[in-house]
């Protein structure tokens, strides 16, 4: 609704997080309407017929519009100072906005046409931030981003067609009208799959995330990983919830192809992260596995394991963009991108340094964390589902993820610097403020007494099984 | 094989244009000189004239001038003929304009062979 | 019959055909004078095209004998709504294309030139709207002839040695074509004794019965002639060299509206003429199909190894031709939708693209896209129009090439053919791969130390930007373009 409007407006440093502000109160306004399980939709029929461009908010979009909305209000205000450095800034905002237009197009959307375009938006649209440097490497890795994201659109074209060819329709309203046995349906889920898979990082499409976040600006990594991988899951959910319906596709055994792929995902980022020496490849590499789990999560098609997936979905969200933050504010102010010259940072830069820790803890899944409550709950769903199989891949992973987060961390408080430190030489306050929050909330999320984003995501996953036929 | 001449000599319009069109044909695709190509052009229009006015041809018929008794086979159709004198004119004005184009070309290179033309021009640029 | 409206049908071709002779005047200060009176007519010529339009809209076909003799003996104009739809399309991209060469050609082509220009502009659109309005074959083949003559001279008009060269072999293979055409004609004439369509139509079903040689014979040289002209591949060879040595608004006509009248003209004939087991008939339609994925990859490949702008883009029309053409062969209802718009969707994108490289090309001096780099900061409404018409052609929503694309791909579905939904698809990923680079390079890479562009006068911006809107608006709002279209598709492919 609001967010194609939004995207026209003048934008440059202010406006960009006002923008992103009105535009996160208006998600929060929509709360009302879809609390409930219920549809808040609006629909222009003249536009682009025969599909006209609908939209059409239910409880996971809301859920979903609300942490992308959150995020690009912190990242916003973040890029305030950290774009100073930056060329380009008209055109970095600009495309900022447009970008967020994009997400929140897409998961507002009622139907796949209007989701196929904002995907495309925002894809296009994050293309010129991943390239906004112009150096050759960030060509390169913009490139090989932009082969995969057209060659991932036209895989989504391919579903969509086909889906439109066999149910005459291309609303996300009806769940289950399609048969899900014959061939060309099937087809129609490995197109969707591979095209939605394509943006989450799913291994083996996952080739351009780790080329393509590390070399975007850092406001833009966290939005990249924080936000818009999760597009391409929410996509996935749409497609086996909305599109086909849990039931069928289980009884089909689809979802066994995602399980299995999430797995790889899970462990080849993990293992991949841990050789990696540059701080934000390392980081590109966690959120492949990161998005392992949420794959996992909403492959096994249990209730809970999709309460922790959508949970997962909002906690990794912000420790992600939080360990972007961090490590941006890091190479600002010391200009140090590899693991090995971070020895000492941490007396340089102890909130930075603070808030990156939390983060990480929260990604090894230690309690008191989100991120040891959205495994948790995953873990346990797996086990619902009768597949502790997972489980143990998800323990795995937790392992791993330690492996390559500890050095980090006793590299910034315990080693020795390199060279003569400078104490205190902290990113200022319009900085700090977002980090810190983040980091504030990866606790938030794990201790509080009434736990709203765990009761969102719960009411969510709710909503989205009540909406895909039952199975609950 | 008598039927097949016999058979070629009452379509001997048809048999005549054909093998115009295909040497016509021919010549525009095979041959170097640029002006060879435009007159080969006009062979193989002139064999489709003959074709169009031969559908009209009536035989003893005659031209279907109204105050003028009309032969054994009565008039010929004139329509072909109208159309074929359009078509006329139109390879006329073809005909002046590609070799306009070749005198140009002459102007150009010095030359109208297609391989001498190549050779002139050099590698692509 | 008495008031001038009811002439519209044909003032459309009459009032060009006149300005055209007009153009020539031999008064030196009539030479720039006659781009505006180009201008002008075609201006004219589009208020007559949304008339008629209105007048189809409201009361359905219209029938115009010339002259008052009604068929079979006169010739007659049918303006049907597939036929107001193009007629509306073509004369504004016509009457677009004149005003950017108000500003642009002059440096081209020199004064001199100015007047040749004009009539040879005029005489093109006349014969290309006649070709969408007649309804009778032989005035066709009259109509093919005065385009062809006039597209060659529009070609030759620069003058160098290039496209003299390039022009004398479109005409010698663009003749070739007619020649076929004309032999198709005598074949029809000679089984049936009408020229007129609708009779020709009517009379042909008897006449497959008895000499289905005849008919099948010319069939097959209907569409070679029609596709020699309208460049499907493999005998396109013509089209690359003719359309990058032309002057850029020749260019832009050219691949613009003149390959597409050609297609179209294939496309009424083949499938409103012949009666229905050869219509359906998988003899041509295989070879049809083929030659367009032929076309389609064989032209992408070409454009992806082009660092020529117009070249490169005289390579894309030759794929966008397989477009066209693969819904023809498809000869689903959903294909042919999908063809007709590409036909109006494909004209507007390729026309903007012309003239938007055309006048980065005269801001920068650049030809060459490898040395692009940053062109869009120096001249930043031409590049952003090459941007918005290179999404276009990749297919990129909610532009116009998406609905194309759309209509195509549910084409493929609904004929039993999913190959050619890939082809569709795959292509796309081709049309990226030599596109996307170039805004790439427009925008996102600094700039190379050169002038800053000079300032365009509006008339020389305004049809990028009206070109630019059409892209976004045929894609936003089709529903007019399907109104006008649907129905006539249905009716063919019902058959």
């Amino acid at each position: 609704m609001a967010p194609a409007a939004r995207i026209s407006e003048r934008a440059r440093d202010q406006a960009a997080f006002w923008v992103s502000l009105a535009v996160l109160l208006l998600v929060c306004s929509l709360y009302p309407a879809v609390s409930g399980g219920g549809v808040a939709g609006v629909s222009f029929p003249s536009v682009m017929p025969p599909f006209g461009l609908s939209f059409r908010a239910d409880l996971l979009s809301f859920t979903l519009g609300l942490i992308t909305a959150l995020i690009w209000v912190l990242v916003s205000l973040y890029s305030w100072e950290y774009m100073l450095h930056e060329g380009d800034r008209t055109r970095f905002y600009a495309f900022l906005l447009l970008t967020l237009g994009g997400c929140l197009g897409t998961v507002m959307a009622g139907d796949l046409i209007t989701l196929y375009l904002f995907f495309e938006v925002m894809s296009l649209a994050a293309f010129v931030l991943v390239v906004h440097d112009g150096t050759p490497q960030a060509m390169r890795a913009g490139y090989l981003y932009l082969l995969m994201t057209i060659g991932g659109a036209l895989a989504l074209f391919f579903g969509i067609i086909v889906v439109y060819r066999l149910t005459g329709s291309v609303a996300l309203t009806v769940p289950g009208t399609l048969p899900a046995a014959s061939g060309l349906p099937f087809a129609a889920f490995l197109a969707l799959l591979a095209g939605f898979g394509m943006k989450a990082g799913m291994v083996p499409l996952h080739i351009w995330l780790p080329e393509a976040h590390p070399v975007a600006p850092s406001p833009a990594s966290a939005l990249l990983s924080g936000i818009m991988i999760k597009i391409g899951a929410y996509g996935l959910i749409r497609v086996i919830y909305n599109l086909f319906d849990p039931a069928s596709v289980g009884n089909a055994g689809w979802n066994q192809i995602v399980l299995v792929l999430g797995a790889i995902t899970t462990i080849w980022g993990s293992v991949l992260a841990i050789a990696q020496t540059d701080l934000k490849r390392r980081l590109a590499y966690s959120s492949i596995g990161q998005m392992g789990y949420v794959l996992i999560g909403l492959a096994l098609l249990s209730g809970r394991a999709l309460t922790g997936d959508v949970f997962h979905i909002l906690s990794h969200a912000v420790m992600k963009s939080c360990l972007f933050l961090t490590s941006g504010a890091i190479i600002l102010q010391t200009g140090r991108r590899t693991i090995e010259e971070l020895k000492g940072v941490a007396k340089e830069m102890p909130v930075t340094m603070g808030a990156f820790t939390a983060a990480a803890f929260a990604m090894i899944g230690l309690p008191p964390f989100n991120g040891f409550l959205s495994k948790w709950i995953i873990g346990l769903g797996a086990l619902d589902a009768g597949r502790a199989f997972y489980t143990v891949i998800l323990l795995l992973s937790s392992f791993l993820n330690a492996v390559y987060y500890f050095p980090i961390i006793v590299n910034a408080y315990f080693k020795p610097p390199a060279e003569e430190a400078i104490p205190r030489r902290e990113v200022g306050y319009t900085m700090l403020v977002p980090m810190v929050t983040l980091a504030v909330l990866t606790v938030l999320f794990d201790v509080l007494p009434r736990n709203l984003p765990l009761e969102l995501a719960q009411a969510t996953a709710a909503a989205v099984f009540k909406a895909g036929g039952g199975l609950l | 094989m008598t039927e097949l001449l016999g058979k070629l000599y009452h379509n001997g319009f048809y048999a005549t244009a054909a093998i115009l069109f295909l040497t016509g044909f021919y010549i525009v695709l095979a041959d170097n000189h640029l002006i060879k190509k435009v007159i080969g052009i006009n062979v193989m229009e002139s064999a489709v004239f003959l074709i169009f006015v031969a559908t009209g041809y009536v035989e003893g018929g005659r031209a279907p001038i109204l105050t003028a008794p009309p032969g054994p086979g009565g008039y010929i159709n004139p329509v072909p003929s109208a159309l074929i004198l359009t078509g006329i004119v139109v390879s006329v004005s073809v005909t002046a304009f590609s070799l306009a184009l070749v005198s140009r070309i002459y102007q150009h290179y010095g030359t109208v062979d297609v391989d001498e033309l190549a050779r002139r021009r050099g590698p692509e640029p | 019959m008495t008031s001038p409206v009811s002439h519209l049908g044909v003032l459309v071709v009459i009032v060009p055909l006149l300005a055209a002779y007009c153009a020539e005047l031999p008064w030196q200060a009539w030479r720039r004078a006659s781009l505006r009176l180009a201008t002008v007519t075609a201006a004219a010529v589009f208020g007559f095209c949304v008339l008629l339009a209105a007048q189809v809209m409201q009361k359905g076909a219209l029938l115009y004998a010339i002259g008052g003799r009604p068929a079979p003996w006169g010739i007659e104009f049918l303006i049907d709504p597939v036929a107001a739809y193009l007629l509306l399309g073509l004369s504004g991209i016509f009457f677009l294309v004149a005003l950017f060469a108000e500003d642009e050609l002059e440096a081209e082509i020199g004064e001199a030139g100015l007047p040749h220009f004009s009539a040879l502009y005029l005489l093109l659109e006349a014969a290309l709207l006649g070709l969408v309005a007649t309804n009778d074959l032989f005035n066709t083949f009259v109509f093919l002839e005065i385009s062809a003559i006039a597209a060659v001279g529009l070609v030759a008009l620069k003058n160098d040695r290039l496209s003299i060269e390039a022009a004398y072999r479109y005409l010698i293979l663009s003749t070739l074509g007619s020649g076929a055409f004309l032999f198709a004609i005598a074949l029809l004439y000679a089984v049936t004794g009408h020229l007129n369509l609708e009779y020709l139509k009517q009379a042909l079903a008897p006449a497959l019965a008895s000499y289905p040689l005849s008919v099948a014979a010319a069939l097959a040289m209907l569409l070679l002639g029609l596709m020699v002209k309208a460049a499907l591949y493999p005998l396109h060879i013509w089209l690359p060299d003719a359309h990058a040595a032309a002057p850029t608004p020749s260019s832009a006509i050219l691949s613009g509206v003149v390959v597409e009248a050609y297609a179209l003209v294939l496309l009424k004939l083949v499938l409103h003429l012949f009666p229905a087991p050869v219509a359906a008939s998988s003899a041509w339609r295989l070879p049809v199909l083929w030659a367009s994925t032929a076309a389609i990859f064989a032209g992408s490949l070409a454009a992806i190894r082009e660092d020529d702008i117009k070249k490169m883009l005289a390579y894309s029309t030759v794929s966008q031709v397989g477009y066209l053409l693969l819904g023809v062969g498809l000869l689903s209802r959903s294909g042919l939708l999908g063809s007709l718009l590409h036909v109006l969707n494909h004209a507007v994108v390729k026309a903007m693209l012309f003239l938007a490289a055309g006048a980065i090309i005269r801001s920068t001096g650049r030809r060459r896209v490898s040395e692009w780099q940053g062109v869009g900061l120096q001249a930043p409404l031409p590049a952003a129009a090459f941007a918005v018409g290179a999404l276009s052609m990749v297919g990129i929503p909610p532009l116009n090439g998406f609905i194309s694309k759309w209509y195509l791909s549910l084409g493929a579905l609904e004929a039993r053919m999913p190959l050619y939904l890939w082809v569709v698809l795959l292509s796309s990923l081709l049309n990226a791969a030599y596109y996307i680079p170039v805004v790439v390079r427009c925008f996102l890479t600094p700039a190379r130390a050169g002038l800053k562009a000079p300032s365009r006068p509006a008339s020389a911006t305004a049809p990028l930007l009206v070109l630019a809107l059409a892209t976004l608006l045929m894609g936003l709002f089709p529903s007019v373009q399907l109104g006008l279209v649907g129905r006539t598709v249905a009716a063919w492919a019902a058959r």
